[in-house]
């Protein structure tokens, strides 16, 4: 490591130089479309350091040779433009701003780069492309705008559920699988902590080259989010309002109550009560959100600010679900000690309280008998009950009476405070020290009533509360040095970083209420703590990372680009002597259009990235053998405790590493009218991280943490942007975002531990679970093959008889579990993002979003559980029922069973409108009280197009377990997508 | 190392730089290239000591929640406590682990139907009642890591002890009498091994442990175990009271060497029918055990110190819980008549042959509930029409099978309608047997032997006896009649253990098996034994090794009731006999390519 700071700290002294000073030269800078004057231009003599940027009127005056001098004036946004002066005294310039897509500025992890210098896969999404409407979630902002990055909703329509970010596919089976969320240099912050408002822009480091900055945690990507901040010389108020109405749609095609009595007549089987119940009503409102951002910013030269608060508040499909959410953050800037001192102030706290509902009342709404009441208050029988009707059958339970009766919400307090202080020691060469501290303290708490069927009349009312507090602090510091060489630009990059983290929690639960007045509130009232009952329970983990990291990006006459960068970097995490990790990335490019001298080619940018990054398992202590309180025992007359190992050792824990190759072109054709960037990216993951099954004897447990196995992926992913029409009066621009997923091989699952060789070979995974098919794998996952393998018996048709007619794929002459197979995939092949973009009579804009994803299959749980005709004396079921018959006889399939077979893997390829908005931008005269107004109508999922039955075609990337080896299962307890239509208004004054 | 370490010393890094950086830039006669020198060097100094500055690269693992053996075995009450561990894991014996399954569901004592969806799991249950389980099931890999965590927690804990020992921490005779515990704990869990997948690994000392152990012969691991309980069990204490009460003690271990005795032909070919005679009669002789004059004595709530408990688990519904029978038993609408806080799970039940092997004059039956009213005597099963706890309120069951004419087959549907009647006692047309897969959800007769407490939880507090000294005397009796079948003594055992639930006394103990009943099976020596047998130590744990003993268990297809899945085959029914070995389990073949499977799998 000390050869990479012995390296950094020699180049200092290469800086010395002296220059003759002669005359003054001054001017102005404006743009050259509006005149306005530009502050902040940057003016360098060409060959020199020297310079000096413009002030706010865009002035500026600066000492240069006598003998003449060639300037170059360059700004973020505008061409660069260097001016021989000559002899003149006064030099006034107007830039021209640069409307190519290579001229952003791309944030890249301790520092920013322009587009055109990127020698790696970095996708850049400013705030004009986020995804509109309703948006209650960072990551949906981008869902479909970055190929490669595929953002699942973790429980489509629940407004406190999460999304799955998947960057490149899987590339890690036992660690963390997300990426890593950077937000204002807080390494490893959190998307909930960021109102979608605040945000300037997203920035995704997708390969290996561009995520090796960030080592051991850039395995599955990088998301690097940036804030709003102020700019100079302005003082704005920015104010948004906008009003959502959402409702269900895509609801499952379960049997209506005369839907119902005829199958039931049909098949002679279940009870009528006598009711028509939709349930699905029942437990579904129209949901409404507000949602209030005000937002102050501005600055002097010295200080910039921007002030903001957010106020959300959501309401659920579901009824007794949402949230009310407040954010408020602050930004604030502070130059000091002639400018070289630059001070940051970052501050954010979000705070959130949610009502959760139950999931499981989408699963009862299901398939609870159509025929039944909701409520029998004149039956006494239902007295027990609370007056609502229930049915003892096993796991089958009044939806209604579940939401109504029980509670389940929460709070998150999520603040973030972090402090930077850089000084510019002497031209180019920047140090600074970083600090940030991000506390998370959430407490969930649950009250199931007395009268509750569904848990609560188990215990006589049961209330739960838990509080978990995150406490993590990170502290860094790098010495930046940038600086010129003749035509060669060189940035040098050193640092160290050191990152604590904590998690304590605490719980109780007690039962046996005499009223259930205190819910949760008042935990001594559960007679559950005098009986011994109840529980409590508190933890703590801790766990550090360690790093020291060097950058060196050399640009050569715009037209060769260079990076390489390791990091070094250490977790407690690992076994004594493994602890620390390298991860070296190094990637190069050239601007082919230099050499093309076609005026139709402005760009083509051809590079290679090469990029080893980590990853770390998601608990600590996984390396040590550690006892831990077990069950009582009974020693002399008393129970007292056991103490037991809880795992089994592994001091040979290590990081998982992953490798990545990535060819690309980034490209601007016609004028800019057609421009994106092209990539082919293969990786390779070693000593993946896999919790095994180990031999016992000897090891005391049966299971261990790993480092085993290999995994592959490789993909093609194109950003394609065409400015088809760019008139006065009306433009259209559309991008496109494919990914197609070439590869997602497990080349091997085996390795070694204490001794022994563990092999993987080919095992099943996952379950059905109940009712009865708790020993139903539903994944095969073998070595050397794809993942993804959905794995059933498959469906043949129904017998004269009625009989459920399976295929004896293996031709045994036996219908059994050996005649299951690959029936399906739960990974996608293809995948894309489809934007356009309008704008018409000036003031009219118009954006629609599509998104479609391909080539994956869902398990449908939900109707291999419950669409069985037979079934209807328990469950209701789906109007795919009435077709489970012989087509001759018309017998019906005579099993009650649940049906796990290939009929019920489907194909749910996609296509859908995900969001289409209209706005309309008032003309606002610059004098005016305000700056602009804006109203517009947004609407989310207008349609989509899927022959899939379930809920949502989304693809799922792990199972109810989070095991991501299990994919393309769709469990019950989803809720139903949801449709809505948002109404706002932008003030800017 | 933390936090306040790195921010203090960076902290003075900072102050130091950029103060150092200030009186640089104020020199005024000096160069730009001295100035930049000086300015590096600050700089290369303060990086410097940050990396070799200890707190700076410390990533040493902080624990608070748990703890590691370094930092644990201080005091003798966590030595207790750590010795508990090799208790605990006994838990799941009770009723509640794929152990309890393998030994009962396998048997003409219990299955557990798949009543619609309920219960179906891949076809577990179905396997296990017709044999034709596979190397794939996950029930026979739970059997395995059961015996098995229980045999490597007792290896860790005896070669910690043993190097405590060694260190001179702790008194040796403390030490030695806690090590002879173990290694007869250990024979415990080493038996249920060996017993039920018979050629499996064999190791005993933690620190030499292989890595992949090979598979021993099973009558290897016999000889290895009758040798070590021979020389442990002696060492242990013959206390029976509070302080051994759920530990190994001589006469636990005493126990476990007579059945094992009882079993050795089955094991190695060669019986030790004297031995186990022998060894019986010790506990007979030199033991303060009895039977109790209730035989409901041993299977109450409150059931703690019977005198008929050798080894005992001691069950508790708040402090060690896992005896969840009337979870796994008990119909849904059960709940209301034992006002249970959980609804029961409506699987485990007996077999109609099985429940008619007791007279009906046999306490141990107990009475069904009838139309008029819920049972009035309690026994062995729970069965017939329920009510709830009032007594008069009628359980019912608002989805019980209508009769379907129309379906192929017709479905007959429950002959006494919604009234909960479990096993349809009474009706003209029982359905005690019903394996699935579209058992009536009231089929089956339930295991009602341990007692439900009113307003009970999922857990029962009723202790679970694993050795019982009614055992002891049947043991001796039938070591006795195979060595002599006309042994007076032997049928004096088996009369003390019967005649306590009967008026009557067995005047033979020859007798038709009682799932030959229905073929119309002839008497066969000794038959009335193996029935007594099962009718006394039904449900706790030993009908397969008895019936594997007596050379029935593979004739399952005596016992097990029709089937109308094309997928389910009894394997054992053909006379290739290979079940009596389960099979090594997947799982662990492929952890371990040492091990051998068992011959047919």
């Amino acid at each position: 490591m000390k050869n990479y700071l012995l390296v950094c700290l020699l180049m200092l002294f290469a800086t010395a130089s002296v220059f003759a000073q002669d005359r003054t030269v001054s001017g102005q800078v404006t743009d050259s479309d509006t005149d306005d004057p530009i502050p902040g231009v940057n003016i360098l003599i060409q060959g020199t350091t020297q310079g000096t940027v413009t002030d706010i009127d865009g002035n500026y005056e600066m000492t240069v040779p006598s003998d003449g001098a060639i300037l170059l004036f360059s700004y973020v946004g505008y061409k660069s433009q260097t001016i021989d002066i000559g002899t003149r005294s006064t030099v006034n310039i107007a830039l021209v701003a640069d409307v190519t897509a290579l001229s952003e500025i791309v944030v890249t992890g301790y520092g920013t780069q322009e587009k055109k210098e990127i020698t790696s896969a970095v996708a850049s999404v400013k705030e004009k492309d986020f995804n509109q409407g309703n948006v209650n979630d960072a990551a949906q902002l981008l869902q479909g705008r970055v190929a490669g990055l595929s953002i699942t909703p973790d429980n489509a329509g629940n407004p406190n559920a999460g999304y799955t970010v998947r960057l490149r596919q899987t590339s890690t089976i036992g660690a963390n699988v997300q990426p890593l969320i950077v937000i204002d240099g807080i390494i490893g912050g959190d998307l909930n902590n960021v109102d979608p408002r605040d945000i300037a822009s997203i920035d995704v480091l997708k390969d290996g080259s561009a995520a090796a900055i960030y080592g051991t945690r850039g395995s599955s990507g990088v998301v690097i989010v940036t804030t709003k901040t102020g700019s100079e010389g302005r003082f704005d108020v920015d104010l948004n309002a906008y009003w959502v109405v959402e409702s269900i749609y895509r609801e499952q095609d379960i049997l209506s109550s005369n839907d119902w009595r005829r199958l039931s007549s049909e098949i002679n089987a279940g009870v009528d009560y006598g009711h028509d119940t939709d349930w699905y009503d029942e437990i579904t409102q129209t949901a409404n959100t507000q949602v209030y951002n005000l937002a102050l910013s501005g600055g002097s030269k010295q200080t910039t600010y921007r002030a903001s608060i957010n106020y959300r508040d959501a309401d659920g499909t579901l009824i007794n679900t949402g949230f009310q959410r407040i954010n408020a953050r602050l930004n604030l800037n502070q130059k000091a000690l002639n400018d070289r001192l630059t001070l940051t102030f970052l501050t954010a706290g979000t705070f959130n309280r949610a009502e959760y509902g139950f999931d499981d009342a989408w699963r009862y709404a299901t398939i609870y008998n159509p025929t039944a009441p909701v409520r029998d208050e004149t039956n006494p029988d239902y007295d027990r009950w609370g007056g609502y009707y229930q049915n003892v059958l096993f796991d089958y339970y009044n939806p209604v009476a579940i939401l109504e009766q029980n509670s389940n919400d929460g709070s998150d307090s999520r603040i973030n405070l972090a402090g930077k202080a850089a000084y510019e020691i002497i031209d180019g060469l920047t140090v600074d020290a970083f600090y940030s501290l991000q506390v998370i303290e959430e407490v969930r708490n649950q009250y199931y009533a007395k009268e509750s069927f569904w848990v609560g009349s188990d215990r006589n009312g049961n209330a739960r509360k838990q509080s978990e507090q995150v406490w993590n602090q990170l502290f860094e510091s790098t010495v930046n040095w940038n600086t010129d060489f003749g035509r060669t630009n060189m940035t040098l990059l050193g640092g160290y970083s050191y990152q604590e983290f904590y998690r304590e929690g605490f719980f109780a639960r007690g039962g046996d209420f005499v009223t259930n007045f205190f819910e949760y509130n008042n935990l001594s009232a559960a007679k559950e703590f005098n009986d011994g009952l109840g529980e409590v329970d508190s933890w703590k983990e801790s766990a550090k990372l360690i790093a020291f990291f060097g950058r060196v990006n050399f640009n050569l006459d715009e037209t060769y680009f260079l990076s390489a960068s390791v990091r070094q970097e250490g977790s407690s995490r690992f076994g004594t002597g493994n602890k620390w990790g390298t991860f070296p990335a190094a990637s190069a490019g050239v601007e082919l259009a230099n050499f093309i001298g076609s005026s139709a080619v402005d760009n083509l940018k051809f590079r290679v990235s090469w990029g080893i990054t980590g990853n770390i398992p998601g608990e600590s202590y996984l390396s040590l053998l550690r006892l831990g309180p077990g069950s009582s025992f009974f020693y002399n007359g008393e129970f007292i405790p056991s103490y037991a190992p809880i795992s089994n050792d592994n001091p040979d824990l290590k990081w998982e590493t992953k490798s990545e190759w990535n060819i690309g072109f980034d490209f601007s054709l016609l004028g800019s009218k057609l421009f994106g960037a092209f990539d082919f990216y293969t990786r390779k993951t070693s000593d993946l991280l896999y919790l095994f099954n180990v031999p016992q004897p000897p090891n005391l447990y049966n299971q261990a943490w790993v480092n085993v196995g290999e995994l592959k992926t490789s993909g093609l992913e194109l950003a394609l942007t065409w400015a088809a029409v760019e008139r006065p009066n009306i433009s259209y621009s559309t991008t496109i975002t494919p990914t197609v997923y070439l590869q997602n091989d497990l080349v091997k699952l085996s390795g070694e531990f204490n001794g022994a060789t563990l092999e993987f070979g080919t095992q099943t995974l996952g379950a059905m679970g109940a009712p009865g098919m708790s020993a139903v794998p539903l994944q095969r996952v073998s070595e050397g093959e794809p993942l993804g393998q959905i794995w059933t018996q498959v469906y043949e048709g129904i017998g004269e008889n009625g009989d459920l007619l399976l295929k004896d794929t293996n031709g045994d002459g036996t219908i059994d579990e050996l005649d299951r197979q690959v029936t399906g995939s739960g990974i996608p092949d293809f995948e894309f993002g489809w934007a356009n973009n309008f704008t018409f009579a000036r003031n009219w804009d118009l954006s629609i979003f599509f998104r479609g994803v391909f080539g994956h299959d869902l398990l449908n749980k939900y109707r291999a559980f419950y669409e069985v005709p037979q079934g209807i004396g328990s469950y209701n079921t789906f109007q795919g029922a009435f077709d489970l018959k012989n087509p001759t006889t018309g017998a019906y399939m005579n099993s009650s069973s649940g049906l796990l077979s290939s009929y019920h893997v489907e194909n749910a390829d996609f296509f859908s409108l995900d969001n289409l908005s209209l706005g309309y931008n008032f003309n606002m005269d610059n004098s005016g009280a305000f700056r602009n107004i804006r109203v517009y109508l947004a609407a989310n999922n207008l349609f989509m197009i899927t022959g899939y039955k379930g809920p949502d075609p989304n693809p799922r990337y792990d199972d109810e377990n989070n095991d991501p080896l299990v994919t393309g299962i769709d469990y019950r307890n989803r809720w139903i997508l949801t449709r809505s239509f948002s109404i706002g208004a932008t003030f800017g004054f | 190392m933390d936090f306040d370490s790195i921010i203090q010393y960076w902290s003075n890094l900072w102050i130091l730089i950029p103060t150092s950086i200030m009186k640089i830039r104020n020199m005024k006669n000096i160069n730009k290239m001295k100035r930049s020198l000086l300015l590096g060097k600050i700089l290369l100094v303060g990086l410097f000591i940050t990396v070799f500055n200890q707190s700076c690269t410390n990533l040493d693992e902080e624990l608070f929640s748990e703890v590691t053996p370094d930092d644990y075995f201080k005091t003798d009450e966590q030595f207790v406590t750590a010795l508990a561990s090799a208790y605990t894991r006994l838990g799941p014996y009770a009723c509640d682990n794929d152990t309890y399954s393998f030994q009962e569901v396998s048997t003409d004592e219990m299955l557990v139907p798949t009543r619609g969806a309920d219960w179906d799991d891949g076809g577990d249950w179905r396997r296990i009642s017709l044999h034709s389980w596979t190397s794939e099931d996950g029930k026979v890999n739970g059997t395995w890591n059961f015996g098995f965590q229980g045999v490597t927690t007792c290896n860790q804990l005896i070669y910690q002890f043993q190097e405590l020992v060694d260190q001179g921490a702790v008194d040796p005779a403390t030490a030695d009498a806690f090590i002879a515990e173990l290694t007869v704990l250990r024979g415990f869990y080493y038996w249920v091994l060996m017993d039920q997948f018979g050629n499996v690994p064999y190791q005993t000392d933690f620190a030499t442990a292989e890595a992949q152990p090979p598979t021993v012969a099973r009558a290897t691991i016999y000889a290895n175990l009758v040798e070590e309980l021979e020389a442990e069990v002696p060492k242990l204490s013959k206390a029976v009271d509070g302080t051994t009460y759920g530990r190994m003690t001589y006469w636990a271990g005493k126990h476990l060497l007579a059945y094992m005795y009882l079993n050795a032909e089955v094991y190695t070919g060669t019986p030790e029918w004297a031995k186990a005679a022998a060894a019986a009669q010790d506990i007979i002789d030199n033991g303060p055990f009895s039977l109790e004059s209730d035989y409901f004595a041993n299977f109450n709530v409150n059931n703690s110190g019977s005198s008929e408990f050798i080894f005992a688990i001691p069950f508790d519904k708040v402090f060690f819980t896992g005896f969840n029978l009337p979870m796994r038993t008990l119909h849904y609408g059960s709940q209301d008549t034992y006002n249970l806080t959980a609804q029961p799970w409506n699987g485990y039940c007996s077999l109609e042959e099985f429940y008619n092997s007791y007279d009906d004059t046999d306490r141990r039956k107990g009475e069904p509930g009838t139309v008029d009213g819920p049972s009035t005597v309690r026994g062995n099963f729970v069965a017939g029409y329920q009510y709830f706890a009032d007594g008069t309120t009628p359980v019912t069951d608002a989805n019980w099978e209508q009769p379907n004419p129309n379906r192929v087959p017709p479905l007959l549907g429950d002959p006494d309608g919604e009234h909960l009647n479990l096993g349809n006692i009474g009706t003209g047309r029982p359905h005690v047997n019903e394996l699935g897969p579209q058992a009536y959800r009231q089929a089956g007769v339930r295991i009602g032997k341990w007692e439900f407490e009113i307003g009970g939880t999922s857990e029962m507090s009723n202790d679970r006896a694993i050795f019982r000294y009614a055992q002891t005397l049947l043991i001796r009796a039938e070591a006795l009649w195979r060595l002599d079948p006309s042994s007076t003594e032997a049928l004096a055992l088996v009369n003390q253990v019967y005649g306590r639930s009967n008026n009557d006394v067995l005047t033979s103990l020859d007798g038709v098996p009682s799932f030959l009943e229905s073929e119309g099976g002839a008497s066969v020596a000794g038959g009335e034994l193996l029935n007594e047998m099962g009718r006394e130590m039904f449900a706790e744990s030993f009908r397969r090794t008895d019936l594997i003993r007596w050379g029935y268990f593979t004739e399952v297809d005596k016992w097990i009731p029709p089937v109308n899945n094309p997928g389910d085959v009894v394997r054992s029914g053909d006379g290739v006999g290979y079940t009596t070995l389960l099979p090594i389990p997947r799982e662990q073949m492929e952890a371990n390519p040492n091990l051998v499977q068992n011959p047919g799998y």
